[in-house]
């Protein structure tokens, strides 16, 4: 909404002399009508142009979230899209006004994909102090600094061993396309890590392209046999998704195409609905009988992995603890999902540097933090916040949304529409011809290894040789809302 | 029939872990196990994808016959909570009754209780048969994707709630419908294929019985968004 | 969290209800590592107006004289004995008369004033003993095994949101009511809106566990009037979230079940007994035979002798 869409009419012509002008071929392409492009038009997720006598115009510019998916795909450069500040009448500014005319217009609650997008405290608001003389730097360009980790070795016989703390969290097939699938899969066996299959069942091509392989254990069940747990490399209890804590799944019908209805095994077309809750999984008995079944099901053979949005979290990661987890993850409110109500997003969970704090602390009191695996998630985006939420207590990360990012998502918050303009959250051939998977799986794998890199640097400057070794104590918070959530001294404050 | 291998394993001297080890070691290998002294343990035969007729003689805790594939399961006693939960083929029968969830999230074959169940019976489930010799309880059927629950005796409130594909039916009384549930025209081939399912696992009815029967489907298969 | 469990021996007469607890509980340990305990009833042998305490009091110099002399400044203890525990405390169980029931919990709430001294129970009819650790270590600490009764309660627990620990192990009891026990499987998600007005008409709670919440609610039905039976059917209607839970009193148990029926419960009944737990597993121990029942949601049922 704070906006300004510009399109420069000029420039916008300039290229008009060829055939199938847009770079990303429009989606209504037309020879006769090539003379005209569209790009903008027909790739806005929001509908914020329209046609006038002939010419896309930004018209609806309330609608606009500054995805900038009409300026990379414009094959002529012709389009600007400017922050403007926030309206500031307060209470009732226009965002405000706006939901609610749309409101009283649909009498429907806002839906929409990712996470919380709000300010909230954040891994930003904490810095790592570097080593000076007290204790000396390591040289980045010289020392070598340790990023291998070895999760869930408490019960299962063959722990996750990775090179890098950076692993791709669950999106499920059918929520996302099978190449954007593949992509991540390929990205995480170059990184040397593990991604998920999410809650839609496995797809072969993905389990063969992935080295190491999530198996996650949903509310809906899809897909799910003896078969599927099998295959996977660990195995992935989620009980909620930060961006979503407590709410069930629904993939539209829409997206159940005949290759997602094989995989998940429902019916081609029918909506997929995943509980709130685990029809079986009720109170903390519940949980740890679930991980025994699983366990007898897996032969005690792979990790069992608990992941909660966060909430009451020190309950719950001590539940899981003593039910038997090998890994726990807690998911910050930042955390994403392809669709959810925004009300939910924006106005439940914890945010994912509290939670870390809370959930290490919460082990350490059951006396199993040296058998359980901590992995955090929610918000993940650069070597630095991984950096900090390692120091925190996390073992691990999941990232997801800036996987996506790195695959060519910008964010739009439309998965659900099933139409995405990148190949990526969508089942439509035509679309998913945009996304070349292998050269996307390259990128997933630079990024993991860049942000792993960044972390590194971080870690050694604080004088520290591996990336696990760095310390709450080297952390500072620059404001006093990270400083109460995480126990961190405020910089300049420290011992 | 006497090369037919029987392989007996006696629970009471062993964990669920070395239990359900052994018999995924001898189901490849023999036709039949049979398993003494189940006493209502959790979690007995989870996971087995061998062609084998397993045995139990005795009552079964939680998650019997779990995520089984082609396996046939007897019990010969009652079960706990979600007995054959997450079938993907064969079957599992049980001679008493059962408790909450039986045959929750079955994706194929047939899960079969003689006596009465608790509540949620079917939850989530995709396909594949149940059959309720007895009654079933509250919320029947909640959240079914697909396949056939077949109750012999009366069901409890919101049946079929939530369901969206599959089939229920109902020989004794419906206490009330789900949201979502509407009650369907039974035709004359509904009727000849409960016969062929009945009977095929000794329930044997009486011609006219079969009239009973009520069939319950879904009212919209998208009933949340779009209708 | 937890499992839970209850016996009633049809006949009225005294059986070895601690022995056959320990085996119903010891099924249920999956359900509940934490702690366990029991409410023992009909064996005490005390009069009317006799009452056992039993007090967790830390190994420190002088405290046990320190509670001895408080009791004694109200009444004289009449016999004690002390029985060792884990941790770095002991427990002491001791008798007392009091002329009226309700001199009872202020007593109890003396000599919770002494620092590093917890009341664990005061009771006539019923023998409570709860303690963290397995049942089978409980059982021997106890010897549970040789307490004697016409009916009984038990539980294993899994702690979720509150402490774990001697105090917090089930079962709670009120001293609104004589004698009224209860353990309890799930959780209490409207807590503070049930403990509210109860605290205003001047109950007093001594943790934040909803189940402590549950008997202050039944103890305060019952006290207006409410046979037990209505105590439970109304707090199904007045209890939100997953439970299942028994109750205890003098003369019989009761079983309450939520309305969605998500926690589990079943029940079996022979020509001798009448029993109840989570899961047949547990049921198997004192009864020979399939005919098991399910309690259905918003079920009650009361079982009195």
């Amino acid at each position: 909404m704070p906006y300004r869409v510009v399109r420069n009419p000029d420039l916008c012509k300039k290229n008009f002399d060829r055939p199938g002008c847009c770079w990303y071929l429009c989606d209504d392409r037309d020879e006769k009508i090539c003379g005209k492009c569209f790009s903008c038009y027909n790739n806005c997720p929001h509908g914020v142009y329209e046609i006038i006598q002939g010419d896309p115009y930004p018209l609806n510019q309330e609608k606009c979230v500054g995805c900038r998916i009409c300026l990379e795909m414009c094959p002529s450069r012709a389009i600007e899209v400017n922050a403007i500040p926030e309206d500031a009448r307060e209470a009732w500014g226009f965002p405000d006004i706006v939901e609610i005319t749309r409101k009283s217009q649909s009498a429907s609650y806002k839906i929409r994909s990712t996470g919380a997008l709000r300010k909230i405290p954040d891994f930003d608001d904490l810095v790592v102090i570097p080593a000076q003389v007290s204790r000396p730097p390591l040289d980045k360009y010289r020392e070598p600094c340790g990023t291998d980790v070895i999760l869930g070795d408490r019960y299962a016989e063959n722990p996750l061993k990775l090179k890098t703390p950076v692993m791709i969290g669950a999106m499920s097939f059918g929520a996302l396309s099978k190449e954007a699938k593949m992509a991540l899969a390929i990205g995480s066996s170059l990184a040397g890590t593990v991604t998920n299959t999410g809650e839609g069942g496995m797809l072969p091509e993905e389990r063969e392209l992935a080295d190491k392989l999530i198996a996650q254990y949903a509310s809906g069940r899809f897909g799910v046999s003896a078969d599927y747990l099998n295959k996977g490399d660990a195995v992935e209890i989620k009980i909620g998704q930060g961006a979503k804590s407590g709410m069930g799944g629904h993939l539209l019908g829409e997206k159940v195409t005949a290759e997602v209805s094989r995989i998940r095994r429902i019916p081609e077309g029918s909506d997929a609905l995943s509980p709130a809750r685990h029809m079986d999984i009720v109170g903390p008995e519940d949980l740890s009988m679930k991980i025994s079944q699983l366990r007898e099901i897996t032969d005690w053979k792979v990790p069992i992995i608990v992941k909660f949005a966060s909430g009451k979290v020190a309950s719950d990661v001590k539940i899981a603890a003593k039910g038997g987890a090998d890994i726990i993850v807690v998911d910050g409110m930042q955390g994403g999902t392809g669709a959810g109500p925004d009300v939910i997003m924006e106005h439940s969970g914890v945010p994912s540097l509290a939670a870390i704090v809370e959930a290490d602390e919460a082990l350490k009191e059951v006396k199993l933090r040296d058998k359980v695996s901590l992995v955090a998630a929610g918000g993940i985006r650069s070597g630095a916040d991984l950096a900090k939420a390692l120091a925190l207590g996390a073992d691990a990360v999941y990232i997801a949304t800036a996987a996506l990012i790195s695959i060519g998502c910008r964010v739009c918050q439309m998965c659900y529409t099933g139409t995405c303009r990148k190949g990526i959250a969508t089942q439509d051939l035509s679309l998913r011809h945009r996304l070349d998977y292998k050269e996307m799986g390259k990128n997933v794998a630079n990024y993991i290894n860049a942000m792993t890199d960044e972390a590194c640097m971080l870690v050694q400057q604080a004088g520290n040789t591996h990336i696990n070794k760095l310390e709450k104590q080297s952390l500072r918070a620059l404001t006093m809302e990270a400083s109460i959530l995480t126990g961190v001294p405020m910089a300049g404050n420290g011992k | 029939m006497s090369d037919i291998k029987i392989k007996e394993l006696d629970a009471a001297s062993l964990t669920p872990r070395e239990l359900n080890s052994q018999i995924k070691q001898y189901a490849s290998s023999y036709d039949k196990i049979i398993i003494r002294n189940p006493n209502a343990m959790h979690y007995l035969v989870a996971g087995v994808v061998d062609e084998t007729e397993i045995e139990l003689d005795g009552s079964v805790g939680y998650f019997a016959g779990t995520m089984c594939d082609g396996t046939k399961i007897k019990i010969n006693g009652n079960a706990g909570w979600f007995v054959g939960d997450n079938l993907t083929d064969g079957e599992v029968i049980v001679e008493g009754s059962a408790g909450d969830g039986a045959g929750q999230g079955i994706y194929g074959g047939t899960v079969v209780v003689r006596k009465s169940v608790g509540s949620r019976t079917g939850e989530i489930m995709k396909n594949g048969t149940i059959i309720i010799g007895g009654n079933s309880g509250f919320m029947t059927g909640i959240f079914m994707m697909g396949g056939r629950i077949i109750i012999l005796g009366d069901v409890g409130e919101d049946l079929a709630e939530s369901i969206i594909r599959g089939e229920i039916y109902v020989k004794g009384e419906i206490s009330s419908l789900g949201y979502n549930a509407k009650i369907g025209e039974i035709t004359a081939e509904d009727k000849k294929e409960l016969k062929d399912t009945l009977s095929s696992y000794d329930f044997d009815l009486d011609e006219s019985e079969y009239d009973d029967f009520k069939k319950v489907v879904p009212e919209s298969k998208r009933p949340f968004y779009g209708h | 969290m937890c499992g839970i469990a209850g016996i009633v021996y049809k006949d009225k007469n005294l059986h070895n209800a601690g022995y056959d607890m320990t085996n119903m509980l010891h099924q249920l340990q999956h359900r509940g590592p934490d702690s366990a305990g029991y409410a023992i009833y009909g064996g005490t042998g005390l009069k009317e107006n006799e009452y056992i305490l039993k007090i967790q009091v830390k190994e420190q110099n002088r405290l046990l004289e320190t509670v001895q002399d408080a009791i004694n400044m109200v009444t004289p203890i009449k016999k004690d004995e002390i029985i060792p525990s884990v941790g770095d405390s002991f427990i002491y169980k001791c008798k007392i008369e009091l002329d009226e029931f309700s001199s009872l919990k202020p007593l109890i709430s003396q000599v919770d004033t002494i620092d590093d001294v917890i009341v664990l129970n005061g009771s006539q009819d019923f023998e409570m003993v709860k303690d963290v650790g397995s049942v089978l270590e409980i059982a021997d600490r106890y010897n549970v095994r040789d307490i004697k009764g016409t009916h009984a309660i038990g539980h294993t627990r899994f702690s979720t949101e509150s402490g774990v620990d001697r105090y917090h192990a089930h079962p709670f009891q009120t001293y609104i009511v004589k004698d009224v026990s209860v353990v309890h499987n799930g959780q209490i998600t409207n807590y503070w809106k049930v403990r509210d007005p109860l605290e205003r008409k001047g109950h007093i709670f001594e943790t934040f566990n909803d189940t402590e919440c549950l008997v202050h609610y039944i103890a305060d039905k019952l006290d207006s009037g409410y046979s037990l039976e209505e105590a439970l059917e109304q707090s199904v209607e007045d209890m939100d979230g997953p439970f299942s839970y028994i109750i205890a009193t003098p003369k019989g148990i009761g079983i309450a079940k939520d309305k969605l029926g998500l926690r589990p419960g079943v029940m079996a009944e022979t020509d001798d007994i009448f029993a109840i737990a989570s899961e047949e597993v547990s049921l198997r121990e004192v009864v020979d035979t399939h005919n098991i029942e399910q309690i259905s949601p918003g079920e009650v049922m009361v079982y009195e002798i």
